[in-house]
Parts: structure tokens; sequence; C-alpha cells
């Protein structure tokens, strides 16, 4: 904290910096309910699927909550005017996050998948790879925003690891969409074919999004250290 | 000549600083985001009366004292006029006016055509102190900017943040206090001719002149020339703005300690460019930097004619 006697300069920007630490948390709390999501699509579960769905629906309208807040209280004047608008950008960023955790367990569960070729995909170790790097790059974006509080160069470091795990999350899709088509062959029906593809896409966007929630951090790093 | 009517000239004109000047104290500060307008106005109400209160008795003789004495009562209606007629209009026009140097331009103009003894020695050093203060400014500005990086390298974003926005604040304050102390002093020292008044006196008027200033800042205190110097002129993060705006207020200070008036935007220009050598890639508005140095020689020029022929009807 920067302070003279008597007077403080960033005991709210501190604040809310702590704030979107947690913020985050709930981000990666949505985002991790997309295993649960999966498990319960391959075990044909369907009360599970319907619980789990519900439960990623709710955490993202939590996250929502929280991030209509800090941008609020950023827009009513916290940070120098040139940040502002990156801080606002950064929540908006890591709320997209949460969005897309949301719309991938929607488009999975839209349809019931029975396809064994299917469920194969969706119970493979590359599907489980591929969800546990796409929760290493929210862990290290939370890591990332923590980083606000310490130095120049720890958030540039941490910045490259966020893009260390999108880019390991993008070998796992490659693999998975190979997967995903050389076992359909003709064989799995078109509608599940799509479905699943549009998931690991979508949830692809998770890593992608954390990738570009760094890219602000970059420019707030670029801008604030003249 | 009704005593009073030089100083209400000298209120007007003082209100057009106030003017012309708001954007780059109030405007700025306000479009940091780091103060509320009336934070903003208050700030820079506080050092423009105190640089008044302390220094601006220095500026008082620089153009009487210093460029032609005995200063006579058309020299200095004529140097008001002049000066109002000029600064008005290009502050109506949104375009940056060196006060200083319109009305060292008005005064040796009303002079000659009084012909009145000019010291041309005097003018001399006023003019190569123009010349040399945006080389000045960039130098200081160069090294304070090296400074100020120096010093935040292994802060935390947060508190870079919290510099940045301190900073704006304590160079608003200390800015108002050096305009004030340099040009309220000026234009008061202009408004009499003869023996100074009592130093209570003085204070007083200065203040009062001050306080004129302050309400038009605090009406107009919402960009508009500011935006000319600042935004359009070249891209500078926080810091490189907080330095120029260093190497500023150090070079109006040394100029106010040496009874030489000068503008803001003659030294602000030079800070700007020494920001921005710091990175040795500028984006520079090359067509508006020409206009703006341009100014400087032009509206000198167009004060001392105007002065030359109002001075027969006053």
């Amino acid at each position: 904290m920067v302070s003279l006697p008597g007077v403080t300069f960033s005991r709210k920007e501190n604040a809310i910096v702590k704030r979107m630490v947690d913020y985050v948390l709930l981000v990666r709390q949505t985002e991790q309910r997309l295993s649960d999501v999966v498990s319960a699509v391959a075990a044909g579960d369907a009360a599970a699927c319907l619980e789990s769905r519900t439960g990623v629906f709710d955490l993202e309208s939590s996250a929502a909550d929280v991030a209509r807040e800090l941008s609020t209280q950023i827009a009513k004047g916290a940070f120098f005017g040139g940040v502002r608008e990156d801080m606002l950008n950064l929540i908006t960023k890591i709320h997209s996050i949460a969005d897309k955790a949301k719309d991938a367990a929607r488009l999975i569960t839209l349809a019931r998948v029975t396809d064994p070729r299917a469920i194969d995909v969706l119970r493979s170790d590359d599907m489980k790879q591929f969800l546990a790097n796409l929760d290493n790059a929210v862990v290290a974006l939370q890591s990332l925003i923590e980083a606000f509080a310490l130095n120049r160069n720890t958030v540039i470091e941490r910045v490259h690891i966020v893009k260390e795990h999108e880019e390991t999350a993008d070998t796992f899709k490659q693999n998975l969409l190979v997967a995903l088509f050389e076992k359909s062959q003709g064989e799995i029906d078109p509608v599940t074919l799509i479905l699943v593809r549009d998931f690991i896409f979508c949830a692809d966007d998770v890593a992608d999004r954390s990738e570009d929630a760094g890219d602000i951090a970059l420019v707030l790093v670029a801008k604030g250290y003249g | 000549m009704d005593e009073y009517i030089p100083l209400v000239l000298a209120g007007v004109l003082t209100f057009v600083f106030g003017w012309n000047n708001s954007g780059i104290l109030i405007g700025n500060e306000r479009g940091s985001g780091t103060l509320s307008g009336l934070e903003s106005t208050i700030l820079c109400s506080v050092g423009m009366l105190l640089g008044v209160a302390l220094e601006g008795s220095k500026t008082t003789k620089s153009l009487g004292g210093m460029i032609t004495t005995p200063t006579t009562d058309s020299i200095i209606l004529a140097t008001l006029v002049a000066s109002v007629l000029l600064t008005f209009a290009l502050t109506a026009g949104r375009i940056p006016v060196t006060f200083s140097a319109t009305m060292v331009g008005a005064f040796a103009g009303a002079a000659f055509a009084s012909s009145a003894v000019l010291r041309v020695g005097d003018i001399a050093t006023i003019v190569a102190f123009w010349a040399i203060a945006p080389i000045a400014t960039m130098a200081v500005t160069f090294l304070s900017y090296k400074a100020i990086q120096r010093a935040t390298v292994n802060l935390s974003l947060l508190s870079v943040d919290a510099y940045n926005r301190a900073g704006v604040g304590l160079v608003s304050l200390a800015l108002a206090f050096v305009l004030g102390a340099n040009n309220i002093g000026l234009i008061y020292g202009t408004s009499f001719a003869g023996s100074q008044p009592s130093s209570a006196e003085a204070v007083l008027t200065l203040l009062s002149l001050a306080a004129v200033a302050i309400v038009a800042m605090a009406l107009f205190g919402r960009g508009g020339v500011a935006g000319t110097v600042g935004d359009r002129l070249l891209s500078l993060s926080p810091q490189g703005v907080l330095a120029a705006f260093i190497g500023t207020i150090l070079v109006m200070w040394v100029a106010t300690q040496l009874a030489i008036p000068v503008s803001v935007s003659q030294c602000l220009i030079g800070g700007m460019f020494g920001a921005a050598f710091t990175k040795k890639i500028a984006i520079v508005n090359r067509r508006l930097s020409l206009e703006v140095v341009a100014s400087w020689v032009v509206i000198p020029l167009a004060a001392f004619f105007l002065a030359v022929v109002l001075t027969p009807f006053l």
C-alpha cells in the first residue's frame, strides 16, 4: 500500500485486486464443474447431468454479480484514468471464461450422448488432460492477478505461464478432435459429432479467454511502468 | 488616467489567462481520473494563491522595470488592451497562447510607438531564455523520467498506479504555483506606472487577480486548449507526462527567480519531447508542433504591431 502520514493512495485499489483474486476463484469453480458435466454425460446419468449443469449455471450467475460489482467500483473512480478501462476490460474478459464454461455445459447436455465412440472420446485421457489444462490456465490467471501486488517481472512471468497452459490445452484439443473424427469415419451420427466437437471448441475458449486476460495484464504493465 | 482602468484590464486579462490555462491545470487532472472537477479546482486554486502570494512580486517589474523605464500610462493601456484582445481571440479559438510572449510583444510595441527607449539587451535576454527554455525543459524532463523509471521499476502495479495518481495531484499544485507566480505577477506589474504600491496592497491585489483566474479556471476547466498540447501532439505514458510537467515546473520556477516572463506551453513542448526521447520512438504530430512553435514568433509579433497601432489612441 502506498501511503503518506494520514493519507493512503491505494487502499481502494488493493481491496479491488483482492476481490478480483476471489472472483477468479469463483470463475475457476464454474469451469471446474465441466469435468462433472462431462462425466455425467459419459455415464448417461440424466439427473447428474442436470445437477452439474445447474451448478455451472448458478456459479456463472454468481460470477456475473461479482463482475458487475467490481466494474461499478472501478468505474466510480479507482485506478489511474488510463488504466481504468483496461481493468474493466480485464474483468469482462475474466467473466467471459465463466460464460464459456456455461456455454460448454449447455452444449454437451443439449442431447443425450449414446454413441459408444463419442462416449469413449468423452472418457479418454486426452479429455481429462484437456479439462485439467483448462483449469491450470485459470489457476495461472488467478496467480497472475495476485502478482499485481508484487512486481512487474512476476506479472510478465505469470502471463507466460497462462499462455503455456493454453497451448498445452490446444494440443489436447487437437488430439480429441482427431480421435473424434477418426473414430467417426461416418459411424458417429452427425448430431452427436457436432455436439461433441462444439463442446470441445467452446471449452477451449476457457483457456483462450484466460490467455486474452493475460494479454490485458501485459498492457497494464506497459502503461503502468511508462 | 483613472487608476482603476489598468486594474480592470488586468482583471480581464487574468480571467482570460485562467480560461486559457484551465485545461492544462484542471482538465488534465480530471482527464487522469485522479480527482473530480471540484477537487481539481480546489487543488489548483490553492497552488495558484500560494504562488501569487509567495512569489508573485518577482515578475512585477519584468516589463516596466526591464524592457523600458519609465513606463507611461499609454504604454500600460496599450499593452493591456492589445494583450486582452489578442489572448481573448486566440483563447476563444482554442489556440494555446503564450501570455508572457504576448505581453512582452505588446509592451515592446507600445514602448516603441511611444518613442520610449527600449533596453534591447533586456529584450534579448528574455527572448534568449524563451529559446533556451524548451531545450532546458527537455533536458530536465529526460533526467526526471529516467529517475522516475528507476524508482518505480521494482514496484508493484498497484504501487505504480498510486504514485501516478499522487504525482498528478502534486504536479498540478506545483504547476498552478509557478503559473500564478510568473504570469499573474507579470500581469499585475504591467498595470501600474510610477512607484510600486505598498507590499500589503500588492499582495491583496495579486490575490484578487488570482481569484479572478480561479473563477475562469473553474468555469472552463474541461479540456480544450490542453487537449491540443497534450493529447494531439504526442503519445506519452502517465509517467512521461509527469516528467514533462516536473521539467516545466522547474524551468518556470527558475524563470520567476530571474524575473523573466515565460509561458507554460514554451516549456511543456520541450518537456514532452524530452519524455518522448527517453523511448527513442516518438509519434509526433509534426504539423501541430510546427504550428505551436510558429505561434511563439507570430503571436508576439502580432501583439507588437497591434500595440503600435493602438498606442496613439490611448
